[in-house]
């Protein structure tokens, strides 16, 4: 068909965590560019059963841009060349004929490579853990006019809600850093009332797990906003700077306590 | 009070030391600014300045903060340097590019740029302080005049020169530094980014403009 793709992929292949790596050359023909980059990569799977040989392990679910699994560094730019999406929700038609194109796991220590664009993201799990919740039994839908919230500060909340967890900010920042996520997380909770019962405490947590996870710390360089397919914006990372200062002075630590 | 101190050591505990000190040093650089400006009014108003600062009850207790602060200010860039360095693992990127454009490089190149100051700033401290540069007599820390001994280390040009590409270094140093030490302890907000970009740049260059005349003055002049 004409208007379709032929590419060179050069992908990165893993057995396992303890293996060495090593790229990859693949070539696939007649890539449509309606196909999303996933279904791309399906096609380059089939082709490789057919052949008999071991398919590329990639992560995906809900291919909607709503779940955060299927991240890929794609030509250097997390979830590839465009802003605000995610790699399931990119197309074909973002690259031309004959190009080539570079593909790798995210890279960062606490994301350990499990199998070939595969990791491990489970520290973003621990860090929810950590703090990332809130204890009120909140029940049945509550009536919506007996919380009063203004609207901006639901904006807020609802902008760091849109955070879908991908791990783009860790691997497109330099220094493997966590904090837009982290800042996310807790910026979402700070700003309601429902997230008021602990919120010196969760800060002190999560920030605590962040760097037991071996994260980087934020340099402000601004990559991770950029590369974010939720669009969460780094103001996040300062009101995480400004809630840690505000929990370190005016908290009473990291553990519950009665004073809370 | 334990977790006080972990949190002090912690990624943004360390971040806002970083930056505080940061500061403390860039109201160092406008007042040492201010004070050496006096160069240029001729021996008798530096003499007189340099005068008044040793005589000066306040001076030695403001020299010891000051290494307190570049001490602190070196150590927790390096520590988190170091960190930011390990976190990235074992393989790093086959190809990275910036989704971001700019200046991104800027935060890039502060560990060097750092790095580059730091030997300008003991080099400094030992020409201005501790050594008798040239022929001129008068020494900064024994309280003599020190006009001319001062002139005798600007007007030397590889002096000179390394001055000002330590200082044309510090450009790009305090311009990101500035703004992200407003950024770590969370003072920055989106309706004030644009506003604290323009004051970092604006600073920095003003400020670092200013330190570069003095040796260019001085090799035209003596
Ligand atoms: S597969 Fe769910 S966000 Fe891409």
């Amino acid at each position: 068909m004409s208007g379709n793709l032929n590419l060179t992929l050069k992908v990165w292949r893993q057995k396992d965590a303890k293996s060495a790596g090593r790229f990859e050359t693949y070539k696939v023909a007649d890539i449509s560019t309606d196909m999303s980059f996933l279904e791309m990569l399906d096609v380059l799977n089939e082709q490789l059963q057919n052949e008999g040989k071991e398919p590329v392990a990639f992560d995906h679910d809900c291919r909607e841009g709503i779940c955060g699994s299927c991240g890929l560094m794609i030509n250097g730019h997390a979830h590839g060349p465009d802003r605000a999406t995610t790699t399931c929700q990119l197309h074909m038609r973002r690259f031309h004929d004959g190009e080539t194109i570079v593909i790798e796991p995210w890279r960062a220590k606490p994301f350990p490579v499990i199998r070939d664009l595969v990791v491990d993201r489970s520290a973003f799990d621990r860090i929810i853990q950590r703090g990332g919740y809130v204890s009120v039994n909140t029940g049945n839908a509550p009536e919506a006019n007996s919380t009063p919230v203004p609207q901006p500060n639901q904006m807020t909340a609802m902008d760091a809600a849109a955070c879908i967890g991908c791990g783009a900010c860790v691997a497109s920042c330099k220094n493997a850093s966590a904090m837009l996520f982290v800042g996310a997380k807790v910026s979402q909770y700070a700003v309601l009332p429902q997230g008021r019962p602990e919120r010196e405490r969760r800060v002190l947590r999560m920030v605590a797990q962040m760097d037991e996870e071996g994260f980087g710390a934020c340099t402000n360089t601004l990559e991770c906003e950029a590369a974010c397919p939720a669009g969460v914006k780094v103001s996040n990372i300062q009101r995480l700077n400004r809630e840690y200062l505000r929990a370190l002075f005016l908290g009473t630590g990291p553990e519950p306590s009665a004073e809370d | 009070m334990k977790w006080f101190i972990e949190a002090c050591a912690s990624s943004i505990g360390r971040k806002v030391i970083t930056g505080l000190t940061g500061l403390f040093l860039c109201l160092f650089l406008l007042i040492h600014l201010t004070g050496n400006l006096n160069l240029l009014g001729g021996e008798a108003k530096f003499d007189a300045y340099a005068n008044f600062m040793h005589a000066n009850p306040a001076t030695p207790i403001l020299e010891i903060g000051l290494l307190a602060g570049v001490f602190l200010h070196v150590a927790m860039a390096l520590g988190l340097a170091m960190k930011n360095t390990s976190a990235r693992g074992d393989s790093s990127y086959a190809m990275v590019r910036s989704k971001r454009g700019g200046d991104h490089v800027m935060s890039k190149v502060m560990v060097y740029t750092g790095l580059v100051i730091l030997v300008f700033l003991l080099l400094h401290v030992y020409q201005m302080r501790f050594m008798k540069f040239g022929a001129a007599k008068g020494l900064c820390a024994t309280g003599e005049p020190c006009f001319n001994s001062t002139i005798d280390v600007l007007k030397h040009a590889p002096t000179a020169l390394f001055y000002i590409l330590a200082c044309v270094l510090l450009i790009p140093h305090v311009a990101h530094g500035f703004q992200s030490a407003f950024r770590s302890l969370g003072l920055h907000n989106e309706r004030y980014n644009g506003l604290f970009n323009k004051i970092s740049y604006g600073f920095a260059l003003a400020v670092m403009g200013g330190f570069i005349s003095l040796p260019v003055w001085a090799l035209i002049k003596f």
